[in-house]
């Protein structure tokens, strides 16, 4: 069969479709409102919610920091905690403005590349939070604990106590990252529990790579073949 | 990031009617969309309105100096290939329930027929982009429209259709002889 004739089997198809669509006014707009409303707030609540706890984070983290410039424990541990509160916040505001701006009626390339950047820093932010996670809790305990009582709480906590911390959080962060590996395929897992499977085990990162190198390819200028 | 330039802003942006007339004039075109992307029914009722969502989202930025299909084939395509990246097998269906008010539904009879079915196969097997080249073809486009929608060269368009088209005939002609009940 040419080409040709595929297309007629395909406007065939389209013709029937043509004929039997119904499209119910009333409905649509119920649909529009409530799906547009439905589908924007979840995304971008969440997002401008980790901006705002970034920003309570530094208003504690910075003036603790400031503080205790002079003492090599604060600008090590306060430092640390305050430079990783900037990325992650960051990175969440850079999600939330540029969800918020997507415009899929872009050419398709450019609007595919978008949405895989855009997915890139999730899994990247959603990456690095976890390490923070691990690794930081306790230091964000104590500057917390330390701003809101001005009782000098991380310079009482003996040194080999946060050295602990931090090895425990690593080896919790690589078992976390061997167990997500070996459960990856697995299809029972809530949505939430998947995307941090997904960052953990890199599966994430490699979908969106492999989507982005599969764009530079095809908008790649093919020779002729001879 | 893509963003509507201001001087797109030429005209006030359509209304629910509008939009409701332009679904009811391109229902077709936006169904083969769905269909090209998704095996499943209700796969595609979620495609379809997700369209029709993202077409709402978007009416402010439509220029009407452009056709009005080059604007809801990016859309459809847009909504379409992401749709189809998402791990369908890990979504949360419990949400979705509610929301699938039937708006734009081809009637239950309407079923593919065994040539459409088996060029429907034949497309599977491509990947989302070849997918996106080839519906933009069989429906018709000429090759600077499609340049247009995808956002490659003229001549990328054609060297990639003729390659595409061949692997589709050739798999067109395989399946329909394998399987002459399909």
């Amino acid at each position: 069969m040419k080409f040709d004739e595929l297309k007629n089997v395909w406007a065939a198809h389209g013709a029937l479709l043509e004929r039997s669509i119904a499209v119910d006014e009333r409905l649509l707009r119920e649909m529009l409102l409530r799906k547009v409303r439905f589908a924007l707030a979840p995304y971008a609540a969440w997002r401008a919610l980790e901006v705002a706890l970034g920003i309570a984070a530094l208003i504690v983290v910075v003036p603790v920091l400031a503080a205790h410039g002079a003492e090599p424990r604060y600008v090590v541990v306060a430092g640390a905690l305050a430079v990783f509160t900037i990325g992650i916040t960051a990175l969440c505001a850079y999600l939330l403005v540029n969800c918020l701006q997507l415009d899929y009626s872009g050419r398709v390339t450019a609007i595919q590349r978008d949405v895989e950047r855009i997915k890139l820093v999730e899994y990247r932010a959603l990456k690095w939070a976890l390490l923070g996670g691990a690794t930081l809790w306790l230091p964000a305990l104590l500057v917390s604990f330390e701003a809101l009582t001005e009782v000098d709480a991380l310079a009482r906590v003996q040194l080999s106590y946060l050295i602990g911390n931090l090895i425990f959080g690593l080896v919790l962060l690589a078992l976390g990252q061997a167990w997500s590996k070996k459960h990856v395929e697995r299809s029972d897992i809530e949505p939430w529990a998947r995307r941090w499977i997904d960052a953990l085990s890199g599966r994430g990162l490699r979908s969106v790579t492999g989507h982005l190198d599969e764009l530079a390819r095809f908008e790649h200028e093919d020779l002729p073949q001879a | 990031m893509r963003r509507a330039s201001p001087a797109n802003h030429l005209a006030a942006p359509m209304d629910a009617t509008e939009l409701t007339d332009l679904l009811r004039r391109h229902a077709g075109l936006i169904h083969k969309v769905a269909f090209a992307y998704c095996r499943d029914a209700t796969d595609r009722e979620d495609v379809v309105q997700e369209i029709a969502v993202q077409l709402w989202r978007s009416r402010e930025r439509y220029d009407p100096r452009f056709k009005e299909t080059t604007w809801i084939y990016r859309i459809a395509l847009n909504v379409a290939i992401s749709f189809h990246r998402r791990e369908f097998r890990h979504r949360d269906r419990h949400l979705s329930i509610d929301l699938h008010a039937i708006t734009i539904t081809a009637a239950p009879a309407v079923e593919p027929g065994e040539d459409v079915q088996v060029l429907l196969r034949c497309i599977d097997d491509l990947s989302a982009l070849d997918k996106a080249l080839v519906v933009l073809d069989l429906d018709d486009n000429d090759h600077a429209s499609i340049a247009e929608v995808l956002g490659i060269s003229v001549s990328n368009v054609g060297t990639k259709l003729g390659r595409i088209k061949d692997k589709l005939r050739v798999a067109f002609e395989q399946r329909a002889r394998a399987n002459p009940t399909e």
